[in-house]
């Protein structure tokens, strides 16, 4: 000790040593309130700029196109009752608001939702249907006031979520019903409207709970703090973070409005977990558990929705349902207890059952082959982050009706067809169809697959296969376009061999290795000859046709081989349909669309991709073909289906073929409606099948079934009809008008002299040959 | 437990402190969905400006919709080629038709320069009825007002070939591909 002494500076009083920590806790404290101001001031200016520039990463959605309801509209009750259920309307038998239908013996009543469209506001109407078999009769409302047209909401068929997966609807305060917003305050934190943010009282309240307990029952922490939870998405729970967040919570109240803080809360909360997407906000949650909007849900449904906030999962009404009714009451007593509702609300709200919509996996998994298609689309004007994250509103040209037939349709139709010699348990006959309006080019339904829903490579977009004799109708109507040639001009169905260069020879065969000789134009095409088409071709040129090709949409360059008279051309279904999509609509060509608008989230207008047409085929040369394309169903190749589609009748069409039967092809039409369809083996083995035998079948069960419209042609000016003799001759000599054929020619370009039967001479001949026809 | 409330207390203060010294000039209420929304147009969205054109005079023929009235409504052929008529209900007056309803909108749309939204009306109502010669031939008419000629020329030649048995019809949409 004493040497000790001898260190001290003897001027230092020996009591002054009791207070030298003085200083440093001074300066300690100056320190760490430093540090704490900074941290403070950091945090304050963190919340502050992030909640002001709160902005949520909305998924796209993507609708089917809209149910148009007017007098004279093919529907029947059946169909708008589907599609309402599909929309989540109630069946109730007293409608008191929108989203709710009833039905009657003689028509059916209902409240629609209005929706905002590209083209304007639908507003909410509530009115009556009356149907006429499989018609609409009329539309009126309660007033018997006649509507002529009603739009009902378009379906939502998909999204395109953001990366985080979190999908929400956001809504403004006014927007959440009062007693949602009561229920959630009232079981969430009761003095969210006076605290600071954080709740001293409520902390001390679960703390002591909590000890009574012996194990954590209650949360003290306020909405506030359970909103920056979310935000910021921090699992951990160290001492730290509970600090911050309590910090925060603290900052947030300080510099927003209770209002403000609630709306986000509602609109953050997560409610629930569907594969890989996130349900945040009450607004999506009713969608989700209700498929109903917020407003429609009673007292009891917006409860358990509130309720749910605590723990979504363990409290999944489609799970757990018992669990989701316990907690919904607590949230009923809760509301009770502090005079939100009063006694019979609360036993009324009590006695309702779980009303859970149902979602069906085919539903959620939407329609991939279609959404490709509009992905494509889409994927020229919107880069992929805006799609992700700005809650565009995207309206499709796809027909639900169509596309729900045909896949309830394709399977049974597909499996009828296949051979079971080809078809092993490693590969199935597989199938792609494409369906668009005939009219507008909007692409009504799409099958990748023959499988219902299948999102696995999509035929119809992507498999390229040679199209055989879907090829010919472009080599007839260049033949048709050049003027030399009519319906009745006789071809000469012989072999033929057409050299290829290099010392090669290209010699092609019929079906089954027939050959008929002298044989029409137009019997020729509807019969699908081989050597006719390629006699044909090769005097026409097969640029010509290369060229009739592209002008009818095929965007691809055409490799000028002569084989591709016959079609050993690659196509994918949908190029196909877009080249009969201009011949169904009499050689206008219109762009094949699956998009048809965008707007945003609410509703502005942006993008709009409308109706493009242009005339691509002369008037005359396209009646000509229509007329042998409509033989292919009342004499051709197609004639077999006669039986199944005679109340369709006339349609047109042709068959496809190729070699050793590896690929069937269809693609037909009538007044409404193209349909191409093409069955064969991933592995391109035979399938055993030609066009007729194969596609023809499964596209008429499926056109068939969606009551394909029967053409209508208009007749021209410059057609005129004309008799010709039945049988085919090129030597007048043999002309035989015993038997007629009255066929349609262009005014300009009448039949040939040896088988023109109106000339006075062949008439004198004829009614000769009637008499010694009579004779015998 | 102590420890944290005084902490608490501590911060509020230096939160109190600092709001006090901070001037906030505006409290802005993005909070809201409608703000959240807010960027919506500018990243890689193309928004379709609609040309606020006023060349409506150049075409005389294009408020000629009163053609459509004389046209029976709801007339739509059925299967066997027999026409189909709506019967109406009891109500005294003759119901418009649908198409007739939306190319009332289509004035009114063009009346207020929206010749875009105008364009969609008319697709709408093309695919109610879509053989009518007259709501091929509007659609050309207001192309041609938005300075789309080639588009014009196409719908007019689509609304020829339905117009057959209409001439005066035919007449006007050979004046209109006449000015193209």
């Amino acid at each position: 000790m004493q040497v000790l002494d001898l260190d001290t500076p003897p001027f230092m009083p020996p009591k002054r040593s009791k207070r030298a920590w003085w200083p440093w806790l001074k300066r300690f404290v100056i320190t760490s309130a430093l540090i704490i101001t900074v941290w403070c001031l950091w945090i304050d200016l963190t919340v502050r700029r992030d909640f002001n520039a709160l902005q949520w990463a909305l998924p796209a959605r993507l609708y089917a196109s809209p149910l148009e309801l007017y007098a004279g509209a093919h529907l029947n009750q059946t169909d708008l009752t589907a599609y309402l259920q599909r929309l989540g309307y109630r069946d109730t038998p007293d409608i008191t608001g929108p989203g709710e239908y009833q039905v009657s013996s003689t028509h059916v009543r209902l409240w629609t939702r209005g929706f905002e469209f590209w083209d304007g506001r639908e507003p909410a109407v509530n009115f009556n249907v009356a149907f006429d078999q499989d018609r609409v009769r009329a539309l009126f409302t309660d007033q018997s006031n006649d509507l002529p047209l009603v739009r009902l909401e378009p379906v939502e068929i998909a999204q395109i979520n953001p990366d985080t997966g979190e999908d929400r609807l956001p809504m403004s305060l006014t927007q959440f019903p009062p007693a949602l917003v009561n229920a959630v305050v009232a079981v969430e934190d009761q003095r969210f409207f006076s605290h600071f943010g954080v709740d001293p009282l409520g902390i001390m309240r679960a703390l002591v709970a909590n000890l009574r307990a012996g194990e954590i029952v209650q949360g003290g922490s306020t909405l506030t703090q359970q909103l920056i939870k979310n935000l910021y998405l921090t699992r951990q729970q160290t001492l730290r973070r509970k600090i911050e967040e309590a910090l925060m919570a603290v900052s947030l109240d300080l510099h927003f409005s209770k209002e403000q803080i609630l709306t986000a809360y509602l609109n953050e909360v997560f409610l629930g977990q569907e594969g890989n997407r996130a349900i945040h906000g009450f607004g999506l949650a009713a969608e989700y558990y209700f498929a109903r909007p917020l407003a429609e849900l009673s007292l009891g449904e917006l409860a358990l929705l509130a309720g749910l906030s605590q723990g979504a999962s363990y409290y999944n009404p489609r799970r757990y349902p018992e669990r989701a009714l316990q907690r919904r009451d607590i949230v009923l007593s809760s509301l009770l207890a502090q005079e939100f509702i009063t006694q019979p609300e609360y036993e009324q709200a009590r006695t309702e059952t779980l009303n859970i919509s149902t979602r069906s996996s085919r539903q959620r998994r939407g329609y991939p082959a279609f959404m490709e298609l509009v992905g494509k689309e889409l994927a020229q004007d919107y880069d992929r982050e805006a799609l992700r994250t700005e809650g565009l509103r995207i309206f499709t040209t796809l027909d639900l009706r169509a596309q729900d037939t045909m896949e309830a349709r394709l399977e049974d139709a597909v499996k009828a067809v296949e051979r079971a010699a080809a078809s092993t348990d490693a590969a199935h006959l597989e199938a792609a169809m494409v369906i668009t309006d005939t009219i507008t080019g909007e692409v009504r339904a799409i099958a990748g697959g023959r499988q219902r829903g299948y999102a696995g490579f999509n035929r119809a977009l992507q498999a390229v296969r040679p199209i055989g004799s879907l090829a010919k109708p472009m080599v007839y109507l260049a033949a048709l376009e050049s003027g030399n040639y009519s319906l009745a001009s006789v071809l000469s169905d012989t072999p033929i061999s057409v050299p290829l260069g290099g010392g090669q020879q290209w010699s092609p065969r019929n079906y089954e290795n027939k050959i008929y000789g002298d044989v029409y134009f137009y019997d020729a095409l509807e019969r699908s000859m081989n050597l006719a088409t390629v006699h044909l071709g090769m005097r026409v040129g097969v640029d010509k046709v290369a060229e009739v090709m592209t002008r009818l949409g095929y965007e691809k360059t055409v490799s000028l081989y002569p084989s591709l008279l016959l079609g050993a051309i690659d196509m994918t279904p949908i190029e196909v349909a877009q080249m009969y999509q201009t011949l169904a609509s009499n050689g206008f060509r219109s762009p094949l669309r699956a998009v048809a608008a965008v707007t945003s989230g609410d509703g502005t207008p942006l993008e709009r991709y409308g109706i493009e047409t242009s005339q691509v085929v002369d008037p005359t040369s396209m009646y000509l073909l229509e007329y042998a394309l409509q033989g292919v169903f009342t004499r051709g190749t197609a004639e077999g289906m006669m039986g199944q589609l005679e109340a369709q009748m006339p349609l047109a069409g042709k068959t496809g073929t190729t070699n050793d039967l590896r690929d069937s092809w269809f693609a037909g039409y009538g007044d409404d409606l193209v349909g191409v369809v093409w069955l064969g083996y991933d592995d391109n083995r035979e399938s055993g099948l030609t066009g007729a035998s194969g596609a023809l079948r499964v596209w008429t069960d499926v056109m068939g079934s969606l009551n394909i419209a029967p053409r209508r042609t208009q007749s021209l000016p410059d057609i005129v009809w004309h008799d010709v003799s039945a049988t085919a001759v090129t030597d007048s000599r043999l002309r035989e008008c015993q038997h007629l054929k009255s066929l349609p020619f262009k005014l300009q370009h009448p039949a040939e002299s040896a088988v023109n039967c109106e000339s006075s001479e062949s008439l004198l001949q004829n009614i000769l040959e009637r008499v010694r026809g009579l004779g015998r | 437990m102590n420890l944290r409330l005084l902490l608490r207390g501590v911060l509020i203060f230096f939160l109190l402190v600092l709001t006090a010294c901070t001037n906030y000039p505006t409290r802005r209420s993005t909070s809201t969905p409608s703000g959240a929304r807010g960027g919506a147009a500018n990243t890689g969205t193309a928004t379709t400006v609609l040309p606020a054109t006023t060349e409506r005079a150049a075409n005389p023929d294009l408020d000629e919709s009163r053609v459509r009235d004389e046209i029976p409504p709801q007339a739509a052929p059925s299967v066997d080629g027999s026409v189909y008529v709506t019967p109406t209900p009891s109500a005294p007056v003759v119901p418009k038709s649908a198409s007739a309803i939306l190319l009332e909108e289509v004035d009114t749309a063009v009346a207020q320069g929206e010749l875009e939204r105008a364009a969609a009306l008319v697709e709408r109502a093309l695919r109610i009825e879509p053989r009518d010669a007259f709501l091929w031939y509007r659609l050309a008419s207001i192309r041609a007002q938005q300075g789309r000629a080639s588009e014009a020329a196409g719908f007019a030649r689509r609304a020829l070939s339905f117009s057959t048995s209409d001439p005066a019809l035919t007449q006007q949409i050979n004046a209109l591909l006449g000015t193209l």
